[in-house]
């Protein structure tokens, strides 16, 4: 998520006997008429000089600190009180702020932790299903005989070679694997930005373009933007993308992040260019793509982030389980690999046919 | 594709036609006949079930696969696409039946590669390092043969054909059977959801081997039942 990030605009301090709040850049975020805007009204304003100065000095939530290079002590006492001298007309009281309100780091950071367990439920649910598909159950005694610590070392380096590094993909396709790498690496990128900003906590107004918490949802983001676009193109001119099956789920999932990265750049861009205006809006669009980004990913195209890795690694343990020769009371099996899927079969054919009993499975007979 | 269980007498036909048809390498095997022996002594009973690929309305592997190598004729008949497939390997677990085979090692051909058998047929369908699974043999059915497997089956336990269509070989039999035998095809692990195509009609005898010859086994035990009170009613 690209956070807020309210670029202070420069003071004139040479018009002092003038109003000092029309051109200080509080007004970018308070209004015109200090009604509020993407903050709050600040006309009538009820606080007291030094909790005003405070917050001024320190910032507060989406508040920037104001140093004193740009908005003197001098001009900051004027600002509070021609801002509690400006009459209160509730009509001009913005929508994006009554909306925004509610938008605090608080709040915002609850209702993901509700759409991420959600989406975490779902997702649970849906990676069992393939696990069960993959017979893990089934695998679980030739897994303790190969040994747990093995199993879990062959896993982990499929995770990553197969998974994170997409092996299969190097090994075949180098643009292709940049592509899917821009996405993926892209993604992890702003994945990554988001908690070490909810770590690290910064005054972002202050920070810098150049600065690394900066950079890195930026270049993150423009590879995302790149990845996800030439998905759009491969989808127009590729024959094979409708497999019939899931291609409405793709479509979901490629929206939603265009949404998600667009709405994101715009809301930095505008802030950037001092168009407060529509700031708010478009947060807002960006908070509500991400937030069904999330809780559509278990149904989306988004799983396969998790199930394809996960599939992949039950695969390769799989493999090194009938490379070892862990013994399973049979010489060889046709197309070794899948015993225990073949036992499960075995045992539901006996079921439905009122069978109950232990079985065997011989090969080779 | 039906597979009646009572005549399957496991003789692995399909198993060798398959192989034979698609000149699948070593340890590859797209129609397999699993040999189950149920029960303990003495009441044991061995069962054979020939599998391969179900061609799923609702086909893990294809939903599974992050290439979209893997497609969908509209007659039903999924293929994976071997021009496509990146050897990923997501699909060989996805598929609950165990049904698609990859091999990432060096694989061992049962000719020599210059046969022209090999050359101009088997290579070109059997890339390496990608994934494969029976095509309930594509090639012969777009020509209207029918699978190798299906041909070769001494006992006609496989029968191929159009579910859909109520005329076709396959539909017939089911009706058939439902009248004569009172089966009903099912399918493999119903519960996976996966919409198989490919469906069995089960066992029918009811005679436990263990009460072979004796008075009291099941069948017997209704027939004196019946004879006895015929005889009463005389």
């Amino acid at each position: 998520m690209l956070l807020l990030a309210v670029a202070c605009g420069h003071a004139q301090t040479d018009l002092q006997k003038k109003e000092v709040y029309p051109v200080t850049s509080c007004m970018g975020c308070h209004g015109q008429n200090a009604m509020g805007g993407l903050g709050p009204p600040l006309a009538q304003t009820k606080v007291g000089l030094s909790t005003f100065r405070q917050v001024v000095r320190n910032g507060k939530g989406m508040m920037p600190a104001i140093s004193e290079a740009d908005l003197s002590d001098s001009d900051l006492d004027q600002v509070y009180e021609e801002v509690k001298a400006k009459p209160w007309i509730p009509d001009e009281i913005p929508i994006a702020f009554k909306v925004g309100q509610f938008l605090t780091p608080r709040s915002v950071s609850h209702f993901f932790i509700v759409v991420f367990l959600f989406a975490t439920v779902f997702a649970i649910r849906g990676l069992s299903y393939w696990l069960k598909c993959a017979g893990l159950k089934e695998l679980k005694p030739a897994i303790a005989k190969f040994g747990w610590a093995r199993s879990f070392g062959v896993v982990l380096k499929s995770l990553i070679v197969d998974g994170f590094l997409v092996g299969s993909l190097w090994q075949n396709n180098k643009k292709r694997w940049f592509m899917h790498g821009l996405l993926l690496y892209g993604f992890c990128g702003l994945l990554l930005a988001d908690i070490l900003i909810a770590i690290l906590n910064p005054q972002r107004g202050q920070v810098p373009l150049t600065h690394p918490l900066k950079l890195l949802p930026v270049v993150s983001g423009i590879a995302v933007l790149i990845g996800i676009f030439y998905v759009m193109y491969r989808y127009k001119k590729d024959e094979f993308i409708d497999n019939g099956l899931t291609l409405g789920k793709d479509f979901l999932f490629v929206n939603l992040l265009v949404h998600v990265i667009i709405s994101g750049f715009l809301v930095v861009a505008l802030k950037r260019m001092g168009i407060h205006d529509f700031v708010m809006t478009i947060y807002i669009w960006h908070l509500a793509a991400v937030a069904l980004l999330i809780a559509t990913g278990p149904f989306t195209r988004f799983q396969h982030m998790y199930v394809v890795p996960a599939l992949a690694a039950m695969t390769r343990l799989t493999e090194a389980i009938v490379a070892s020769g862990v013994e399973l009371g049979f010489e060889r099996e046709p197309s070794p690999g899948r015993h225990h899927k073949s036992m499960k079969i075995a045992s539901d054919v006996m079921k439905q046919l009122g069978e109950d009993g232990p079985i065997t499975m011989r090969y080779y007979p | 594709m039906l597979i009646d269980l009572t005549r399957c007498i496991g003789c692995d036909a399909c198993t060798l036609a398959c192989k034979q048809e698609n000149g699948t390498p070593y340890d590859t095997f797209f129609a397999r006949v699993l040999n189950v022996e149920a029960g303990t002594y003495p009441d044991v009973k061995r069962v054979y079930i020939p599998v391969l690929c179900n061609h799923c309305d609702d086909a893990p592997c294809l939903k599974s696969c992050p290439n979209k190598a893997i497609v969908r004729r509209p007659d039903g008949i999924v293929l994976v696409d071997q021009d496509r497939c990146r050897g990923t390997g997501a699909c060989v677990s996805a598929c609950p039946y165990g049904n698609i085979i990859l091999h990432r090692e060096e694989e061992g051909w049962y000719l020599d590669e210059n046969e022209a058998y090999e050359k101009d047929f088997v290579k070109l369908r059997m890339k390496e390092n990608v994934a494969r699974k029976c095509t309930y043999c594509a090639h012969r059915v777009d020509q209207g043969l029918q699978p190798a497997c299906v041909v070769a089956c001494p006992t006609t336990a496989r029968i191929f054909g159009d579910l859909e269509d109520p005329e076709s070989d396959v539909s017939t039999y089911i009706e058939e059977q439902k009248e004569q035998t009172g089966r009903s095809p099912f399918h493999l692990l119903p519960e996976a959801e996966t919409k198989p195509a490919g469906c069995y009609l089960g066992t029918m005898a009811e005679q436990r081997p263990s009460t072979l010859g004796q008075s009291d086994g099941i069948g017997d035990a209704k027939q004196e039942e019946a004879q006895r009170t015929q005889r009463g009613q005389k």
